[in-house]
């Protein structure tokens, strides 16, 4: 069985336990995707300590609706709606509130991708930090697509059902939040050789 | 000269295809080699000479598109999104890739891009620190759930299913069922009626809820199917001694029974969903929210 297999293979023995209300199952659900859910919540509101309250209530939603998520296939979809319905009622609520417009260092540092030796920690601190201030300098439209295709991985398709637009739409939108990505990215000034 | 000139032109074609005669063939290379005009003409007709300067075909390419379909960069935008997402055929990367060699802005998009995705790849996960998901859990779980390794089969869903978290909530609906079907309104009685009704709900309720218990043995849709069943009995009884609530209680009945129950845990928010659907329907909504301020009290 391929680690993709095990994993859905797990994930559907949690769902089916979560369901019967088992708290060890519900735990385990937690923490495998609590730091999918923050991600998401803090690359819509910009902020961590909100982030953090938001991914709290999304958390709360996904439980008390967990009956309606058919199969562990839909799950990580599902899992993205809910945490983008949140995220959008909070944003309205939050209407009128100063929006964070950069990230704070511990907070991209948490970030960081395992593994790296030192010298590519800095290479990869110094590369998130640009293209992470070229993203949230993005309009909100282009950011919310370039997070669901680039950041999260979505499948096309997915993205044209959850914001409800046709595959064609998707395309374009993608295609442009590219331009303005690359774009503001090289006005912050990556260069190649930066990478390193 | 013109003359020589003038038939080397006529036999070029024959040259070039190999097919003039040996001695006609050295009379046509002996002309070349003297005359540069004709040298050129052969040298540009076998494509060894570009009759354009140095970076001119360039510009008039750009200068053609003006006059034509204009430039192509926001087609060559989409191709690299799509080239991106792998979904390019191998022909439209070739002329894609024609277009890159040409427009040093579109390669600077696609360079940049294909350099920052793989630093998208960690932001996807994010830690959210200490105690986040103790919170979680604080929010969510009301009754933690042991292991036991000693319960299996029947005994381990009996005990799953009286331990589900929202439990009590489901009971609630449950028991506010019965209480409203068996003793109507609850707002448009007396209290000592109200009491006394409000008893025998409360015992229909415990000894459904035992036969719930009990018939976890055969299986979840045997449960639902059971529930159904012995709540259509009551109810059915419920029919001569409330009169006029029979109609409200019918439709009630009928929408439950009528519903397709196939896992338990669909079971119970299934009548919740009917009868917030019914009561906002038939006006009881207010209703049933007072019936559930009741059932508290009375606990």
């Amino acid at each position: 069985m391929t680690s993709d297999a095990q994993e859905r293979a797990d994930l559907a023995e949690i769902l089916g336990r979560c369901r019967y209300g088992d708290a060890l199952a519900w735990e385990a659900l937690v923490r495998q995707f609590q730091s999918r859910v923050y991600g998401i919540a803090f690359h819509y509101v910009g902020d961590a300590e909100d982030a953090r309250d938001l991914a709290q209530e999304i958390f709360v939603r996904v439980y008390r609706r967990l009956d309606s998520c058919a199969d562990e296939h839909m799950f990580l979809p599902w899992l993205v709606r809910i945490s983008r319905n949140a995220c959008i009622d909070f944003l309205r609520r939050r209407k009128g509130r100063p929006v964070a417009a950069e990230c704070s260092e511990e907070d991209l540092a948490r970030s960081r991708a395992p593994g790296l030796n030192p010298e590519e920690h800095c290479a990869a601190d110094f590369r998130s930090r640009l293209i992470y201030r070229a993203f949230r300098r993005l309009t909100a439209l282009n950011r919310e697509v370039i997070l669901l295709r680039e950041i999260l991985e979505l499948p096309l398709e997915q993205i044209a059902g959850l914001l409800s637009i046709p595959l064609g739409t998707v395309k374009s939108r993608i295609s442009r939040a590219r331009v303005e990505l690359a774009q503001r990215v090289t006005a912050l000034g990556l260069q190649p050789d930066d990478s390193g | 000269m013109k003359e020589e000139c003038s038939q080397f032109e006529s036999q070029l074609s024959d040259l070039l295809a190999g097919i003039l005669p040996l001695p006609a063939s050295i009379r046509a290379q002996e002309h070349m080699s003297s005359c540069r005009k004709c040298r050129r003409l052969y040298k540009t007709a076998v494509g060894e000479l570009d009759l354009l300067a140095p970076g001119a075909g360039q510009s008039l390419a750009v200068e053609i598109l003006k006059k034509t379909s204009g430039p192509a960069c926001q087609r060559a935008q989409d191709g690299i999104s799509e080239f991106i997402d792998g979904a390019l055929t191998p022909g439209d990367s070739r002329i894609l890739f024609m277009h890159l060699q040409a427009c040093p802005s579109c390669a600077e998009i696609l360079r940049t891009l294909t350099e920052t995705r793989s630093a998208f790849r960690p932001m996807a996960r994010i830690q959210p620190g200490t105690g986040f998901t103790e919170e979680v859990l604080a929010a969510t779980t009301r009754r933690s759930v042991p292991a036991d390794p000693g319960k299996t089969g029947s005994r381990r869903w009996r005990t799953d299913l009286l331990h589900r978290p929202r439990l009590a909530w489901e009971l609630a609906y449950l028991f506010t069922l019965i209480l409203l079907v068996t003793v109507g309104n609850p707002a448009l009685m007396s209290m000592d009626a109200l009491r006394g009704k409000v008893r025998f709900a409360w015992t229909v309720t415990a000894v459904e809820l035992e036969r719930v218990s009990a018939a976890g043995l055969a299986g979840v849709e045997g449960t639902a199917e059971h529930v159904g069943e012995r709540m259509g009995r009551r109810l059915a009884e419920a029919e001569q001694s409330l009169g006029s609530l029979w109609d409200r209680s019918r439709k009630i009945t009928a929408a439950v029974l009528a519903t397709d129950i196939t896992p338990a845990g669909m079971f119970l928010p299934r009548i919740r969903t009917i009868l917030l659907n019914i009561g906002r329907g038939i006006g009881l909504d207010r209703t049933f929210s007072r019936a559930m301020r009741y059932l508290e009290w009375m606990r």
